[in-house]
């Protein structure tokens, strides 16, 4: 739920449960109110009937709002009772209040009756509701609109600092300068951001620096070792269990340089030191590809079928494209089975590079992971795709997996 | 012949050196910018190994006044960066060739020699070995003056054999040689196999000896017998 609904939501619940509140307390004091005014009504007509029969010794009548009967009444009382009586011109019962008071004039017993219809304090109280309510209601709408109008207001730079965080990225290399506002806790997030981001930015650089710098460094020895061993293997000393140890050494040094140079190809694909760019001509690339790759192929008793009518021309790093294209085919030359394919197509804006294979991939998902191979016993360094896909993904070129039809597909959207 | 080796690393400033010298050249060596440029301003020397990263200053400015001295030296530069730059650099301003660390000692004499026959023996740049003539302009080879048809690997290898010669060469240092290092075939040097085994039967043919001697499944030493 968005931070804005939330808050309007809550207001306008809030304002329900206060209205609902007001409601009931007003009913019941209005009501009491006009009751106590009625009450007292008929009490003043019930005093000036009295003083009207104690002076002027007339008996007033008027049916059904004063009544006075002459008889022996025990004692003197006041009491007030609701009651019904017919209308007699609208022939229609109605409510009435009553005052029931038994006194004793000039020695004589009176029952004094007076009574007041209820319909008009029900009208009075009615439309008095009526006009506080639709007051209630009308305040409850403004404050509404203000309310949500203001927290736009005031929140708006929390959104804009959120669409800049959103948009934030490593390779910006500048940290988050958030705009300032005049409300201190925004102020403060941004700079807890701004310090956050230069940390990161900071940090993320000397890690890259580090991994480029560790690579090279490790350049030197390894050639200092593998100098050493080759001298050794041709000095005549060793005997034939020396120079197996020697040789899997020997071996193990050449892993170990293979794979520090696509580390370090890794990490200048990820810095984009690769800035010398031209219009590359994919075609062109695959046939002189394939040419280095003939013997192998024929070796491999693989079968080659090339569709390339078409030409696909690509902005990049001549040495990116050649490497992508060659991890490409080496892949699906390495991953190929005896006798099989190696189909390579280009169709409008798209390259798809294909070969044989009997079994689906246990982890397709993770076939563009560093390190991750198949089959754990190869040799391989397993970095060739992981290369692919971040040439792919430096370039904005989308680059998927499929297998359909015992065939391993890559499609490339160039 | 005479080399200069520019490398700040002792141990592979040594191992260059000694590698050199077996392979019947006179070697001299500089660990740092300073007493490299001394040499170069007092000796003449046919090829330079040059280190890029230098303690006291750059290889490339090296190379540059190393151009201006004595134009007819051969210069290859031996760098720890892969990187595209220095190399056009490097060969922008008059090197002949680049080699990356990590490097096989057989490839870099390989290199040097092939270096070396595009300076020193301009017009005539023969490669004789015993009954076996290749001519690297035209890529033609001779065996017993008979024509030796080899795909460009073969060629190469031949080469690269005779250039090694009565050396061991691993099958990794020969893989490297023949596919650069961006291929990812660690697990299989078959192909190699296949590659030497036609050589080997080309030159038989033509009446050749067999020069190429497997080694205990490490690598492969072509032999004068």
């Amino acid at each position: 739920m968005k931070l804005l609904n939330k808050i309007n939501i809550l207001y306008l619940l809030f304002s329900v449960g206060v209205l609902i509140l007001l409601g009931i307390t007003f009913y019941f004091v209005l009501s009491y109110i006009i009751s106590e005014e009625l009450d007292e009504k008929l009490l003043t007509i019930q005093k000036r009937v009295t003083a009207q029969i104690k002076n002027e010794n007339q008996v007033p009548v008027i049916k059904p709002y004063i009544e006075v009967v002459e008889g022996a009444f025990m004692k003197q009382q006041t009491l007030f009772s609701d009651t019904i009586i017919e209308n007699l011109q609208e022939k229609e019962l109605e409510e009435f209040r009553q005052l029931t008071s038994i006194k004793e004039i000039n020695g004589k017993t009176y029952k004094i009756i007076t009574r007041e219809s209820k319909m008009e304090s029900h009208e009075l109280f009615e439309s008095i509701a009526l006009i506080i309510f639709l007051a209630f209601i009308v305040l409850v709408f403004i404050l509404f609109l203000a309310n949500s109008r203001i927290a736009k207001s005031v929140w708006f730079p929390f959104y804009n600092n959120l669409k800049l965080v959103k948009n934030f990225s490593l390779n910006g290399l500048s940290p988050l300068r958030l705009k300032p506002t005049n409300i201190k806790e925004f102020n403060e997030l941004n700079n807890v951001i701004f310090s956050l981001t230069e940390k990161v930015i900071s940090d993320y650089k000397s890690v890259k620096q580090f991994s480029e710098n560790a690579s090279h460094e490790i350049q030197t020895p390894l050639t200092i070792i593998s100098a050493k061993l080759e001298s050794l293997i041709n000095s005549n000393g060793l005997n034939t269990e020396q120079l197996e140890k020697v040789k899997s050494i020997y071996s193990s040094v050449h892993r170990l340089s293979k794979l520090n140079k696509s580390l370090l190809l890794l990490t200048k694909i990820e810095n984009k030191q690769f800035r010398d760019v031209e219009e590359i001509s994919i075609r062109k690339v695959i046939e002189e590809k394939l040419i280095e790759f003939q013997e192998l192929i024929s070796l491999g008793n693989l079968k080659l079928e090339t569709f390339l009518d078409k030409d696909i021309l690509v902005v990049i790093s001549p040495l990116l494209a050649n490497i992508l294209i060659n991890n490409l085919i080496s892949n699906s030359i390495n991953h190929n089975k005896e006798k099989g394919k190696i189909k390579i197509e280009i169709k409008e804006r798209q390259l798809s590079i294909s070969n044989s294979g009997d079994t689906i991939l246990s982890n397709s998902g993770n076939i563009f992971k560093r390190f991750y191979k198949e089959n754990s016993s190869s040799k391989s360094v397993g970095l060739g795709l992981a290369i692919v896909k971040k040439i792919c993904d430096t370039h904005n070129i989308k680059i998927t997996y499929s297998f359909k039809e015992n065939k391993h597909c890559f499609m490339l959207d160039l | 012949m005479k080399i200069l080796i520019i490398e700040d690393e002792l141990d592979l400033l040594q191992e260059i050196k000694e590698f050199l010298e077996k392979e019947g050249f006179v070697c001299e060596t500089a660990q740092d910018y300073l007493s490299a440029d001394e040499k170069i301003w007092i000796y003449h020397y046919d090829i330079a190994i040059v280190d890029i990263t230098l303690p006291g200053g750059s290889g490339l400015q090296l190379i540059k006044k190393l151009k201006q001295i004595h134009p007819d030296t051969g210069i290859l530069i031996v760098s720890a960066k892969n990187s595209l730059d220095d190399k056009l650099t490097g060969l922008d301003i008059g090197a002949d060739d680049y080699i990356t660390k990590p490097f096989h000692l057989a490839e870099l004499n390989s290199r040097i020699k092939s270096v070396l026959r595009r300076r020193k023996f301009e017009g005539a740049p023969e490669i004789i070995f015993n009954e076996i003539i290749i001519q690297p302009e035209d890529g033609s080879v001779k065996v017993n003056n008979t024509n030796l048809i080899l795909t460009k690997k073969e060629y190469e290898l031949l080469i690269f054999f005779i250039a090694n010669k009565n050396r061991l060469l691993t099958k990794e240092s020969i893989a490297e040689h023949l596919w650069g290092d961006n291929i990812d075939l660690a697990d299989n040097f078959d192909f190699i196999y296949t590659h030497i085994n036609n050589l080997r039967k080309k030159i038989f043919r033509c009446g050749g000896n067999d020069y190429i001697q497997n080694v205990y499944g490490m690598g492969y030493k072509f032999t004068d017998l």
